[in-house]
């Protein structure tokens, strides 16, 4: 197999994201076991310092610089990587299965008139096409999924698959190039990045750490794990449904979308499961899962599991632990 | 305002999902089906939209004959128009042939928003938005937690969800398609009684899928099942722990412990 692959780096507030170390590191090894070169393309400004690092984990490093670059709009980014790919010729282009993956890959892919395989968990070549896994139903279920034979497939890739820490020895190539915007045009204005609200609690701070989501039911009902984090000394914090539904406050959310926690102990009380939580807590040192349904994608990365009703157990841990101090 | 929102009916899943012997499709019979989730924010917050700024919402589905259970919803709600394109019952669609399909009906249309939730509960690929706003030639605002009406500029200015609390701001010239995420509004309760009432009265548009199709040149799909298969438990390193409630309670606390986490 020849060919190249192009990753698309993501950066915010000057950093590059974690996924993009991911991609580099995992997709890395599978560009070497497949003799594909791994290339990749930085749009920002004024990043240098990110670009002989990038650089050195890849075949080769395209970087996009202008002012309007320091933050991602998609018609920006659509606007400089179709004349890119078109140049480069990649065979699948990478990006992460992030706000921005989601954003701008559908989008691209159409605009190129090629395939879209989004949020894969891996991905390989067969019979002359592209085969990826991917979940159905918030992990109740995988299928294969195979994409028409192209030029170009898209694809998005799950953040936390791969390990990040890059090894690779690249010959730092940087080629950068000059690319004219005509924003006089553009549809899409972009006004301001709003970071994360700093005042009330920090749930990515505490030592243990209880998680509650859907499987509450209501709101009057938080007193059982409200009685477990008083119990355990731990912050208590809840999935984006419980959010939503107005029971506890934004700034305990935990997951993708709001905060990622790595504590000693993280105790998931009727919480299925679903990727976006659990890629926020799986770093976590020890996960217990307590939950009605055995097949729930939460015991996919607790260590320890209980399955039953919640209301019975978790009254029962907290009356223990209180027994014991 | 006109605004069109696409909805999409999925299958409720407890336990596992069956899959069928050629394992190329899987067994939904039976199941109960409701409005995918996201979409029920879409559709809650256009017609907010409407309410304020005045105008119609249109509820547009792709799928079996029961899908008209989501768009009866739709117009119980408070939709003015429902358009159901039907397609056969055990039919697999891609979202690019969807995207196509939807296109071809609404590029038709006087319209000034789309509306769609972020992604679907059944394939979560979040692929429909961003490519029917591709389709249409118009920008599009992805994972919207606000949205705001900019009536003298014809502008619609957003809010969107980005990760780890963060999020930014856009304005969009209309007409604008927006992927609305959960939690963005409190969907209205549309009660039994008057659900029954719209199945009675209630008008919905019947379109043919394959019709539709047809007309469009070269459309085919992009993406292709292979085969389902369920997930590997070996993958696992989950410690089961059974037995009454407070003999749970012992053995998790006695494992805790010799751990040193509590």
């Amino acid at each position: 197999m020849d060919g190249k692959i192009l990753v698309v780096i993501e950066h915010r507030e000057n950093e590059i994201r974690e996924i993009s170390w991911e991609l580099l590191s995992g997709i890395g090894r599978w560009a070497e076991s497949h003799k594909m070169e791994l290339e990749g393309v930085l749009l920002g400004y004024n990043q240098e310092e990110f670009v002989d690092e990038l650089a050195g984990s890849l075949s080769k490093l395209y970087y996009i610089e202008d002012k309007s670059l320091i933050v991602y709009t998609w018609e920006y980014y659509l606007n400089a990587l179709i004349p890119l790919i078109k140049k480069v010729g990649p065979q699948l282009i990478i990006l992460g299965h992030t706000s921005m993956g989601m954003d701008l890959g559908p989008r691209l892919s159409a605009s190129m008139g090629s395939p879209y395989l989004p949020d894969c968990l891996d991905l390989e070549f067969n019979e002359g096409g592209l085969v990826v896994i991917r979940e159905l139903f918030g992990g109740k279920l995988n299928c294969k999924v195979k994409a028409i034979p192209s030029e170009h497939y898209f694809l998005t890739l799950r953040s936390g698959i791969f390990n990040p820490g890059v090894e690779r020895k690249g010959r730092k190539q940087v080629e950068k190039i000059a690319h004219k915007f005509d924003p006089e045009k553009f549809t899409t204005k972009f006004l301001e990045l709003i970071k994360p609200p700093q005042e009330g609690v920090d749930i990515s701070k505490a030592d243990i750490v209880i998680g509650v989501g859907r499987g509450i039911g209501d709101k009057d009902k938080l007193k059982v794990v409200e009685e477990l984090a008083e119990a355990t000394g731990g912050a208590l914090a809840a999935t984006r449904p419980v959010i939503d539904n107005g029971w506890l406050s934004g700034e305990r959310q935990v997951g993708q979308s709001g905060k990622t926690v790595k504590p000693k102990l993280y105790i998931a009380c009727g919480i299925s499961g679903a990727s976006q939580h659990n890629i926020g807590v799986k770093k976590s040192e020890t996960i217990v899962a307590i939950n009605v349904d055995p097949r729930a994608p939460i015991y996919r990365i607790a260590h320890y599991g209980i399955v039953g009703d919640l209301f019975e157990i978790v009254p029962a841990i907290t009356a223990k632990i209180r027994s014991m101090k | 305002m006109e605004i069109f929102v696409c909805l999409r009916q999925t299958p409720i899943i407890k336990g596992e999902p069956k899959i069928q012997m050629d394992r190329k499709s899987l067994d939904l019979s039976g199941l109960n089906r409701h409005m995918n989730e996201w979409d029920t924010y879409a559709l809650e917050e256009a017609l907010q939209m409407v309410q304020k700024h005045g105008g119609n919402v249109t509820v547009v589905s792709l799928g079996p004959k029961e899908t008209e259970d989501v768009l009866l919803h739709g117009l119980a709600a408070g939709a003015a128009k429902a358009i159901h394109i039907v397609t056969s019952d055990q039919q697999s669609i891609d979202n690019w042939t969807i995207s196509n399909v939807l296109n071809h009906f609404i590029n038709k249309q006087p319209f000034d928003l789309i509306l769609t939730g972020v992604q679907a509960e059944d394939d979560g690929c979040a692929e429909i938005g961003p490519t029917l706003a591709y389709l249409l030639e118009i920008p599009h605002g992805s994972m919207v937690v606000r949205t705001e009406y900019e009536p003298d500029q014809n502008e619609m200015k957003v809010i969107r969800e980005l990760e780890g609390g963060y999020k930014d701001s856009l304005r969009l010239k209309l007409p604008a398609l927006l992927t609305v995420q959960t939690g963005i509004n409190q969907p209205r309760y549309v009660s039994t009684m008057r659900l029954r009432r719209f199945k009675k009265e209630a008008t919905i548009t019947k379109l043919s899928f394959s019709d539709i199709a047809s007309e469009i040149k070269a459309l085919s799909p992009r993406v292709e099942i292979l085969e389902f298969f369920p997930y590997k438990p070996e993958a696992s390193q989950v410690q089961w722990l059974k037995g009454e409630p407070v003999a749970v309670a012992d053995q998790l606390f006695e494992r805790l412990r010799a751990k040193g986490v509590l």
